[in-house]
This record gives structure tokens, sequence and C-alpha cells, in this order.
């Protein structure tokens, strides 16, 4: 599918929710807010030793829902959303699997040293949940998204150690500073599960939390220039406007 | 405004290492490296190893020809948890003996080759001995076959090129496709050596081309950036202990391309005009260095006692070469070998005594490149070299001063 086809899509299920809008089993709404998290293996593997750095990247989000009411507690929401996903991170690793730019030529081996990583994610999300109203100012949500990926960056570089090419036994590389780049890797699709809260903080002013939990791993499944899979993990936090 | 930010930093942090730390770092895993890094004698017997070559699968050390290898100890220091399971305990070097290392986790193992190299160097070279070196790469690298003092025949590695420098670019290249490699068009015998000057590619701030070599001494890429600095990985030179006159070989030489230089995509960026002689044509080296090791110990700031491709032509540790220099360096005729007799110029005394501790070292070198340490040469340029003679002066059987022939002082 290409990128025009999926925004297409999209516009087409909001046009048909706002469509269909009746006064009071509809409430719509627009969020802004920030990704905090990162894009991590569950359960760091043997190989990285220590994480040195962590810093989240400025991943803004943008949103538009709409609320389906069916009862005085229950409804069915969707939305759509631009959103950054993000993180740079300095790992230590020992004896760990990956596939370098080594001077511009290609080399796989196992890498002992320093491993930075900038990742930065462009998705349009589309979050679909059931919604438990606690009270007039709070409530619930449940549910899953998918991600559509519009630009991907996974990349970073290699450095402050040694690398043996192939395998544990192949020709020892001194000295090693050297770029990866597995940006052309990543899926173009994440989904995972959805929970967050809204608060309506005044009149139309509201302040959300969601904590998406990808079930995807973020490669492909015939990439094999990192050991382990990954996978998106972030808390979306923000502001939104109730119409 | 600041303190929001450094709340949302600290719930960032904690958000990935709920994520991450899932059981938190783990227990670290045993190492998977299977190498011999070093191998010294112990006691005074250390004092009698000349230098030592350890590749992916041989260990040579080269010792006084005196020295006797029937009963030596080793010391071998391997990698972080790794053990000898096989040939530690072996004595006896009379002849090549198998030591096979085995990983701290068990699943990696290499059978190291180990040769105390209790000979002089021979001074004759045929080029009809080539080996596989990597279990992944098909580059082969010549070795000479020697007695080694006790009857028996062995391999001596004395030779080496840049190919596993190469192989690191090009992990599917052919055994032909490598800057050195062996032909059967030889001139006299199995093989002989081919050097071709290759194109490496796009390869960043690295080596866009690649010059065949062969040279005696050690290629390596042990402390250094191997693909930034290749020049210091071409370790030039073994101890030797004859004063050497003259330098006799065959060869060819057939060029398809002047001196180009590159940039760092791979691109041409000029034609090259050598500095003395303002030619362009592309030249191949063929060359003899002796040098004083001990010197060059002293003059290099981190004491190595070898040359590199940054100074092998013009170290204030050199006391003699020779080097061809006659126009068939541009190229020659036909598809026979040309032979040729280069003497031996001294620059200083070599001082018999001293020769004989071995304090001198030989280094002999070709390249289908005159230029290519510096990436400078052209594509395509071919050169074969075979049946190699290295004549000395005599060695004085009293005294073993081979220098008493003093000619071209």
């Amino acid at each position: 599918m290409t990128k025009n086809s999926i925004i297409a899509i999209i516009l087409l299920i909001i046009s048909a929710a706002f469509n269909t809008a009746e006064a009071k089993n509809f409430e719509f709404s627009a969020k802004a807010g920030i990704n905090l998290g990162g894009t991590s293996p569950m359960g760091l593997p043997a190989e990285i030793r220590a994480i040195n750095v962590f810093k989240p990247t400025f991943a803004f989000s943008i949103e538009g829902d709409v609320k389906r009411n069916f009862n005085e507690k229950w409804g069915l929401m969707a939305g759509i959303r631009f959103e950054v996903k993000g993180m740079s991170t300095d790992a230590t690793v020992k004896n760990y699997q990956i596939l370098l730019q080594y001077e511009g030529a290609p080399i796989e081996g196992v890498f002992t040293g320093n491993v930075e990583t900038k990742v930065k994610n462009s998705y349009i999300t589309i979050p679909v949940a059931a919604v438990y109203d606690i009270s007039k100012r709070w409530s619930l949500r449940f549910g899953g998204y998918m991600s559509f990926m519009v630009d991907g960056e996974f990349s970073g570089n290699a450095y402050n150690g040694y690398m043996h090419d192939g395998s544990p036994i192949g020709e020892r590389i001194d000295n090693v500073d050297a770029p990866y780049d597995f940006s052309e890797d990543m899926r173009k699709i994440d989904a995972g599960v959805l929970v967050g809260a809204d608060f309506v903080a005044y009149k139309h002013l509201l302040i959300y939390g969601d904590l998406a939990w990808g079930c995807v791993p973020l490669f492909d499944k015939n990439f094999t220039a990192l050991s382990f899979n990954m996978y998106n993990v972030y808390l979306n936090l923000g502001f939104g406007y109730l119409f | 405004m600041k303190l929001l930010k450094n709340e949302l930093m600290r719930l960032a942090a904690f958000m990935f290492m709920t994520i991450a730390l899932v059981g938190c770092i783990k227990d670290e895993l045993p190492n998977a490296e299977a190498d011999i890094l070093d191998v010294v004698l112990s006691g005074d017997a250390n004092n009698s190893v000349l230098t030592k070559k350890i590749d992916l699968n041989s260990v040579t050390v080269f010792v006084e020809p005196t020295f006797n290898v029937s009963n030596i100890t080793p010391i071998y220091t391997l990698s972080e948890g790794a053990r000898i399971v096989e040939g530690g305990d072996i004595t006896d070097f009379t002849t090549p003996q198998n030591v096979k290392v085995v990983s701290e986790d068990g699943k990696w193992s290499k059978i190291y080759r180990v040769i105390f190299a209790a000979m002089e160097l021979p001074i004759q070279y045929n080029f009809d001995y080539w080996e596989k070196k990597s279990s992944t790469r098909n580059y082969e690298e010549c070795f000479e076959r020697v007695d080694n003092g006790y009857g028996e025949i062995t391999n001596l590695y004395m030779w080496a090129s840049g190919n596993a420098g190469y192989a690191i670019a090009n992990s599917k290249a052919p055994a032909n496709g490598y800057p050195t490699f062996k032909t059967g068009d030889c001139q006299e015998g199995l093989y002989a050596a081919c050097m071709q000057t290759l194109w490496v590619g796009p390869a960043g701030q690295g080596s866009p081309i690649a010059a065949g070599s062969l040279f005696i001494g050690e290629f390596s890429g042990k402390g250094i950036n191997i693909m930034r600095e290749p020049m210091k990985a071409t370790r030039f030179g073994l101890p030797f202990n004859k004063k050497p006159k003259t330098l006799k070989f065959f060869f060819k030489y057939k060029t398809a391309e002047p001196m180009y230089t590159y940039d760092s995509d791979g691109k041409k960026t000029g034609l090259y005009a050598d500095p003395i002689t303002g030619d362009t044509r592309d030249y191949c080296a063929a060359y003899a260095i002796l040098f004083d090791n001990v010197k060059a110990a002293q003059i290099d700031p981190e004491g190595r006692n070898y040359l590199d491709g940054s100074n092998i032509l013009s170290s204030a540790a050199e006391v003699g070469r020779a080097i061809l220099t006659d126009d068939d360096k541009y190229g020659t005729d036909g598809d026979t070998y040309v032979y040729k007799e280069i003497p031996f110029t001294y620059t200083e005394e070599v001082d018999p005594v001293r020769l004989a501790k071995y304090e001198y070292s030989l280094a002999i070198v070709f390249s289908s490149s005159y230029y290519g340490a510096s990436f400078i040469g052209g594509l395509g340029n071919i050169m074969w070299v075979d049946n190699v003679t290295l004549e000395c002066c005599p060695t004085d059987p009293d005294t073993g001063d081979s220098s008493s022939e003093d000619s071209n002082m």
C-alpha cells in the first residue's frame, strides 16, 4: 500500500465519522503531545552490558479523535495521529552481532565496544479503543493501534572497540569506528496494544496519556544484522481540546 | 518549565528502563573468542626469540638457528576465558605442532599450527606453495618449504601480502580476484606470484584502490584501524644474518592504465606524475632493503623494530638496498619472463658481529603499483614474479663474518 492510499483511506474514515455525527452521541477532540519511551528489545540481550546514555529525542504527536457514546459509561473511540517515535542511546556491548559499514564496505561480524543508536520514526497511527467513563472528568480506554511508517531512521555508530569478521573466530579488526544504518530494514507497519486515560481539566481542555506497546517487531523477519528483535514502547502525553 | 522538562526526561528514562530492563542487565555471557594472542618462552629461552608472526591459523616464532626447540615450554596468551584443549603441553617443536584453542563458552574453537622456526631464512624463493588462510575468505598466501634443521621439511610463513585487508571489504572475491594470488603461468616449478592493482570501490574514507604486494614480513591490523591506516599494517622485514649482495629474480609486468589518483569514493581525480621523473606511467616495485632493526626500534616512537608502508624506502635505519630502476619497471615485452640481477648498494657499514646477532632485518618487496600504498596507480596493472634468489656474501666459518666482501660502499 502506498503512503498516499493509506492517507486517503484514513481521511475517508474520518469524514464518514463526521458525516454521521449526531449531537450527543459523538464527541470530537484534537490532541497534541509528546512520545516518551524507547525502541528496545524486550528484556536486554546478554550481549548488551550497560546502557550508558539514554536520551529521548523531540518526538511530538498530533491527533484527531472521534468518540461514539453507547450509554452513560461505555463508548468507542477512533482517531488519527501523526507522531514521531524516537530516542538515542549509547550502550556497551560484548560479542554483539552487527552489520557495519566499515569505511564504506559492509562487514558483518561480532563487535565488542560501544554502540550508539539513534531512532527517529514518523508514523501515521490509527488508535481504536473502548472507552469507559469513570466520572465526568475521568475516562479510561483500552484498545489497540496500527501505525504506518511515513519516514524512518534507525542508525548509529560502533566505536571504541574491535570486531571479529563473520564469527568470533574470524579475522580480528582493531580500532573500529564505523557507522551502521538499518533504516531501510524496518517494517512499514507497527501495531500494538493501547491503554490510556483522559482528564478533562477545564471545560474544553483535557490532559491525556496513552501507553502504546508495540507487538510487531521493528525489523523485517529476514533481517539478520542484529541478533534480537526490537519493539516500540512509548508513553504519549499531552493536552487536548474537546469540541 | 525547566522543572517540567526534567520531570519528563525522568519519566522517559523510567519508561525506557522499564521496557529494556525487564529482568535487568543479564549476566555476562562467557567469551566467544578463541585466539592465541601471544606466545613467549619461559626464562632465558625467550631471549632467543627473534620475532613472531601470528595470523588466523598459524603461529610462527622465529628463533636463533642454534636454539634447541626439542624441549621448550611455550606460554600462550589466549583470549579472555579461552583454554587450550589439545597440544598445550607439547614441548618438542622440532616439527610444527597443532594447538587447539576453545572459547570460554565452548562454542568456538580454532586449531593453530605452531611453528618454532629455528632455521636460517632461506635465500631462494619459488612461490610454489600457497595456502588458504580464512575459512570464509578465498585468498591465499604463499610460504616457503624449508629444512627445519632436524632433517624435516616444514612450512615457513615468511611472506605476507595485503590480501587480508582486501578481504574485509570484498568477502566474495575468488582467490585470483585478490590483489595477490598464485598463477600457473610461472617461470619454473608449480606457480609464480601474481600481483594486480584493483579497484576497491566507494570506500568512504578508506582505500579506493589496492595494489598487489608480496613482501617478507607480516600483514597485521593489530592495534590499528586497518582501513584508515593500511600503511601501518604492512610490517616489513624479518631478522636476517647474512649480508645480501645481489637480488636476482624473474618477472613480467603488463600495464593497462597510467597512474591515477582517486578520491574517497573511488573516482579518478587525475593523472599523477612521479615527483622525480615527471612520468605518469605506472611502474612496479621490486626491491630489497637491509636495515638495522635495533636502530629502527630506537627511532620509532613506539619502539617497533620493523619498517612499514610509510617509511620502508625512507628510514634512517636502512643500511643497504637493491632496487629495480631500469625501464622494464614500466612494462616488459611479450609474454616471457625477464631476468634481473640487481646489486645492493650500501650506505652504511654492516657490522658482522651484529649481523650474527640478528640485529639487521631483510625486507624483499614486490608490488604491482609503486605508489599503491598511497592509493596511486593504474587499475589492471599486473606483475608476475618467480624464482627469486638473494645472493649473499659468503660467511666466514670462523667469525661468522659475512661482511668481509665489502663491495659497494
